[in-house]
């Protein structure tokens, strides 16, 4: 769907994006984190065709950008980080008006503000003025708006930036929406738990170089060799940690009422081996769950910040 | 179908206070104008009036006329300075350049938008206007040359303000060039041409030079002036120093709105390069 090639952005001297190559495959949603400052809003500003990239190529659904801008644009929805709305226009009048400029014939116009307006929760203000709207509201509208023309590809920059908990939590609950309805996604965030539960796959950007990308799982894997497990056992509470104690894999074991919890540093055929064995010492094992890390420590590991 | 922009421009317009405050002061200062006129040239206030000469309406229809080009003139940068640097200061920009509506298209339907506006105030000028069919002199010929000429202007005066409002971020700095261009073309032209004139004396050469014409034909005024000496038949400036003997009394009017147009089309196509982030001709980006 989404092909990144040695893309490259410099002003002046300065390479805002550096040499960047990326994949999104249909109906996949990938997250694009990292630090202020590591390109990302540039990277979605080249994709969105808003910025003209000083080397490399995008290519969207097979069709390079650069020369093919109107076809390309009919394909891309594109929601920046800011954005501004116009006065003096109501909720279904302001769609109205992207539909048209995006090419939305008139006869389905309506039904298509409709089902946008119910899909982020504002068919109660179709008749307001837009600028009377609360951002939260007015974020939820220009997703209405990005989506107007029924992209196939969904350009999101921080599209929960500024937003308090629970306008948050509807947002991320029409991202997951349209997740389910298989539309592809690229977006941004510095909100990175709720960019773990919602992406497929990742890339974490660093002063404009793609520092590492893949899907969510692997990297996690690739990140931290060392998971996290938690352990329940029925009874021999006492006996299971005493076995697990000798495992020269595990680095650590804690206890709790719950559950015990190891830090397991071995491949996977390795944990198959520590549950046989556990369960050949007669340990009455209810649960073995490796604990998912989150995206906020990987980003932690991965990038160096602004201090380094 | 109608384009989209100017669809929204004239939905968005219309519904603030600035324009029917604009058509109310636009027809208030015609009607101070008229009246004015009409007490003072024709004395109506003192008991020896001896009433309305019809030759003397011509006076007024002059009055009339220069005083609606001014009004155009410096209505339409207001207008326009801020067609695009608005949008860019209110974030909305990159919204319509990333659609699939071309940057011509959106040109198109900024500066269409301030035509329209302007084309709103001549319709509620002609009840003034109508005043001078009551003395005669004026066909409605007349008055469709005028306006055909006044949109013309509201045109390349347009272009020039969409021009700033692409070129400078902010609304201000395009605004105040933009009347600056304007008070050079309207008023600059004029003195400029003076000066040489005066210059040219002194080297005792009564021929006006190419530079003196083009300065000329970039003021509106040599439009108006041609209009006028072919309406009322008095020779106006500066259309007296533009005539040739064997031109056509409008001929200077022609090549006024020709290079107005000329212009203007320069501008347009500049301003759809400079507003299109793909565009091929487009300069590096400076670092934020």
């Amino acid at each position: 769907m989404l092909r990144i090639e040695n893309l490259t952005k410099k002003y002046g001297n300065i390479k805002a994006v550096d040499n960047l190559s990326f994949q999104v495959k249909e109906g996949e949603i990938f997250g694009l984190v990292g630090p202020n400052g590591a390109g990302k809003t540039t990277t979605f500003k080249m994709i969105a065709t808003l910025l003209k990239p000083t080397s490399g190529r995008i290519y969207i659904d097979d069709i390079e950008v650069s020369n093919n801008l109107k076809e390309v644009r009919t394909k891309i929805g594109y929601m920046p980080d800011f954005f501004g709305v116009y006065d003096n226009l109501k909720v279904e009048e302001y769609l109205e008006f992207y539909g048209d400029i995006g090419g939305v014939s008139k006869k389905e116009i309506k039904d298509i503000i409709e089902d946008l307006l119910h899909l982020v929760n504002l068919t109660h203000k179709k008749g307001e003025y837009v600028d009377s709207l609360s951002r939260g509201m007015k974020q939820r509208l220009c997703l209405a708006r990005s989506l107007i023309h029924n992209p196939k590809l969904l350009i999101l920059d921080e599209p929960a930036s500024g937003l308090d908990p629970r306008a948050r939590i509807q947002m991320k609950e029409i991202l997951r929406e349209l997740k389910s309805m298989g539309k592809t996604i690229i977006i941004s965030s510095h909100i990175l738990p709720e960019l773990s539960e919602l992406c497929t796959s990742i890339g974490i950007m660093e002063k404009g170089k793609l520092v590492i990308s893949g899907p969510v799982d692997k990297i996690m894997r690739k990140i931290n060799k060392t998971n996290i497990i938690r352990i329940r056992v029925l009874d021999l509470k006492k006996k299971a940690i005493k076995l697990l104690k000798e495992e020269p894999n595990i680095d650590s074991v804690y206890e709790n009422d719950r559950f015990i919890e190891i830090s397991f540093n071995g491949e996977e055929d390795q944990m198959v081996q520590l549950i046989k064995k556990l369960i050949n010492n007669g340990i009455p094992v209810v649960s073995f769950n490796p604990v998912d890390g989150n995206l906020e420590e990987i980003f932690m590991k991965v990038t160096k910040g602004d201090e380094e | 179908m109608i384009n989209p922009v100017l669809k929204k421009e004239i939905k968005t317009r219309m519904r603030t206070w600035k324009t029917p405050a604009m058509i109310s002061i636009y027809v208030l200062l015609l009607s101070v104008l008229v009246v004015f006129v009409f007490l003072e040239a024709y004395n109506l206030l003192s008991p020896y009036s001896m009433g309305i000469r019809p030759s003397d309406i011509k006076g007024l229809y002059y009055v009339l006329t220069v005083f609606q080009m001014i009004l155009i003139v410096f209505i339409v940068p207001a207008t326009t300075s801020s067609s695009i640097s608005g949008e860019r200061e209110r974030r909305t920009f990159d919204l319509l350049i990333c659609s699939r509506l071309s940057s011509f298209s959106i040109v198109f339907g900024k500066l269409t938008a301030s035509l329209a506006q302007i084309l709103l105030l001549l319709i509620v000028s002609l009840p003034i206007l109508s005043i001078l069919y009551l003395f005669g002199g004026v066909s409605p010929g007349n008055i469709l040359i005028l306006f055909s000429f006044y949109i013309i202007n509201a045109f390349y005066f347009g272009s020039i303000g969409l021009f700033t409002s692409a070129y400078f971020r902010k609304t201000t700095t395009s605004t105040i060039v933009s009347y600056l261009i304007t008070l050079f073309l309207t008023a600059g032209t004029f003195v400029l041409f003076v000066f040489s004139m005066e210059l040219l004396r002194n080297t005792g050469n009564n021929d006006i030079t190419f530079f003196q014409r083009f300065l000329l034909y970039l003021n509106p005024l040599s439009g108006l002036s041609s209009i006028l000496t072919e309406q009322v038949g008095e020779i106006f400036i500066p259309s007296q120093w533009l005539k040739k003997d064997t031109w056509d009394t409008l001929v200077p009017l022609y090549i006024n709105l020709g290079l107005d147009i000329v212009i203007s089309s320069i501008l347009l196509f500049l301003v759809s390069i400079k507003i299109n982030p793909m565009g091929s001709f487009k300069r590096k980006s400076k670092a934020k």
